[in-house]
């Protein structure tokens, strides 16, 4: 079930009006909301849902074992048992064909012919995400900083629960399972903000992704050689926003989703195209998985403790490990590579910079990351490795008119960046507006913004990019 | 309603109004208690969610009538189907479709705008004369 379709409008209007109308009895409320968390994800699988249970009940498992466990060694070796419980889930899902097709390129090239066993193995939707959001609960509960979860029914509802389930926003326990606790309360501003948040995924989705992705975007990665510089720039940048447009706008509707029912998610996205440098790109994309691979990976390798070399190694391992966790492909990992790299030479850079150098002008800061995010998000948006090179060449054939940029897509392209210098909490300060107004108009208000998006968006709907990781 | 009033009050015992009301005895006119404002807002989400929907209802019953026609044939998604083109064409023959219909088109007409025409060249196409 797909955000932006009538289904699943439809299928949120049941859930707001049954969960509102249990709210005095929160227990009966959350058994509602998982069966309809495990109803949304059906609608994609049937079969899945078992593995969603599975994975929950290992790690409300693992949590309660090292809650009840006295001996630090013990809650240690229990740790580490579920975390690699959930590794091996995920890793069967996601990389057992890719490592084996990786095992049988080795194998042919010492001419030891071997037919490996591919299993073709169907990916689960959102695995990644919440197969991170079970380790974090368990090494939360491990490190103390949450406390294990009051009964099966919260760890569940905690994995599955239907607006962060397929592509985030990651929710930690220590944000969520607090408000399970009791029946969530609405105010007004909340309630606006869902809206607004709801509308402005949908708007961003449906017509700014969608248009990008048909006009400009797909045409042109999908034949790199046939276009020339312009057409391939165009493309690049229209990805950077097709894929922002896209990704935040999941978050934002999952947000907004969850604030009309009551329960707050942390922000994921917070213009990120508006760095001046590629740690603070990192700190405004994608906030819950880069907080996320920040805590429980680059922390524990050592993090900044291991001194400049050190923390150099960390973050390349990391974003390493941040891009195979996007995908099992060579692609992938260029990409965290690329970034790793960047990373750490910004730290270097810090480190030996003259004294005498003042600090790097804002408006190129914030160039030379735009274009170092570009760079990577040709890797991310290429078929193969081989056809982001394909990209990468054409940059230099310059002759060669424009065929696919139009003026429309040039001004939904410069539209999705401008967007990063609204001011940064105008959605805010709208839902401020909206809260004041009766329900009428304010009902008149949203439904037109609706009206808008549909008036404007394509037929049908992709699916959101994230989906696929 | 002051006796739940205070029966809240009393479960909101850490508000300082609560604990004003309870040293004075007064009725504590400037509270209303968390309760009572999440009920109202509730209700004012319910109402706008409703309004919203009735809107669309009725200015965007093309995307149901469009929705429906997807839907796999079966007893229900057929009945489904024909009160969606029956609501639509209603809605249709009152006019309601026309802000829908009217942003579309000039949405469409900017899509198809070329670099040309931005530029202020006209091309006309001339038919060739018969002999």
């Amino acid at each position: 079930m797909l955000f932006p379709t009538m289904i699943f409008a439809l299928f949120f209007l049941v859930v707001y009006a049954t969960a509102w109308s249990l709210e005095r009895e929160n227990g009966r409320r959350k058994l509602f909301l998982l069966l309809a968390s495990w109803l949304f994800y059906a609608w994609w699988d049937w079969r899945f849902v078992a593995l969603l249970i599975l994975s929950a009940l290992l790690n409300y498992t693992a949590a309660a074992l090292i809650a009840a466990s006295p001996d630090a060694r013990r809650r240690g070796w229990i740790l580490a048992l579920g975390v690699a419980a959930n590794l091996t889930i995920l890793g069967f899902f996601k990389y057992f064909d890719f490592f084996l097709s990786q095992l049988q390129a080795v194998l042919d090239l010492l001419h030891w012919n071997r037919d490996l066993p591919l299993l073709r193995v169907i990916l689960p939707v959102g695995i990644s995400f919440f197969t991170f959001q079970g380790i974090s609960y368990v090494v939360d509960v491990w490190r103390g900083k949450c406390a294990p979860a009051r009964s099966l029914l919260d760890v569940l509802l905690l994995m599955s629960f239907f607006p962060h389930l397929v592509a985030g926003p990651i929710v930690r326990a220590s944000d969520l399972l607090p408000q399970f606790d009791q029946s969530p309360r609405l105010d007004r501003r909340m309630a606006s903000e869902g809206f607004l948040m709801v509308a402005w995924g949908l708007f961003k989705k449906t017509v700014i992704a969608s248009e990008l992705a048909a006009g400009l975007v797909d045409p042109v990665f999908f034949d790199p050689a046939s276009h020339g510089a312009l057409d391939l720039l165009a493309a690049t940048y229209g990805y950077a926003v097709q894929i922002y447009c896209d990704f935040s706008a999941y978050s934002d509707i999952a947000i907004g989703v969850a604030a009309l029912l009551g329960y707050r998610f942390p922000r994921n996205f917070d213009q990120p195209y508006r760095s001046t440098s590629l740690q603070e790109f990192w700190r405004r994309w994608h906030i819950s998985l880069s907080s996320w691979l920040r805590d429980y990976l680059y922390i524990p390798l050592g993090g900044n403790r291991a001194g400049l070399w050190g923390a150099c190694r960390n973050m390349m391992i990391t974003m390493l490990l941040g891009g195979l966790w996007h995908g099992a492909a060579l692609k992938f990992v260029a990409w965290g590579g690329l970034h790793g790299i960047g990373l750490s030479a910004e730290r270097v850079w810090r480190a030996y910079k003259p004294k005498s150098w003042g600090p790097w002008p804002a408006w190129l800061g914030l160039i030379v990351t735009f274009h170092l995010v570009c760079l990577g998000w040709i890797l991310f948006r290429a078929d193969s490795f081989a056809s982001a090179m394909a990209v990468i060449e054409g940059f230099g054939r310059l002759g060669q008119p424009v065929e696919a940029l139009t003026p429309f897509l040039l001004l939904m392209t410069a539209g999705g960046l401008a967007l990063h210098f609204l001011p940064p909490r105008a959605l805010e300060a709208a839902a401020a507006g909206l809260k004041r107004l009766p329900s009428p108009a304010a009902g008149a208000a949203l439904g037109c913004a609706v009206l808008v998006v549909e008036a404007l968006r394509p037929e049908g709907v992709a699916p959101f990019i994230y989906f696929q990781f | 309603m002051d006796g739940e009033l205070h029966a809240i009050l009393e479960a909101e015992s850490d508000h300082p109004l609560a604990r004003v009301s309870r040293f004075t005895g007064l009725k504590p006119e400037g509270y209303v208690p968390l309760e009572i404002q999440a009920e109202r807002s509730r209700r004012w989400t319910t109402r706008t969610l409703l309004a919203a929907t009735l809107l669309l209802a009725l200015l965007n019953a093309r995307s149901l009538s469009s929705w429906a026609s997807t839907l796999a044939p079966s007893w229900t998604t057929v009945t489904v189907r024909e009160l969606a083109e029956v609501w639509s064409s209603r809605m249709a023959a009152a006019g309601l479709d026309g802000p829908r219909a009217d942003m579309r088109s000039a949405w469409q007409g900017a899509k198809a705008l070329t670099w040309r025409q931005v530029g202020g060249i006209h091309i006309t196409v001339v038919k060739p004369r018969k002999r």
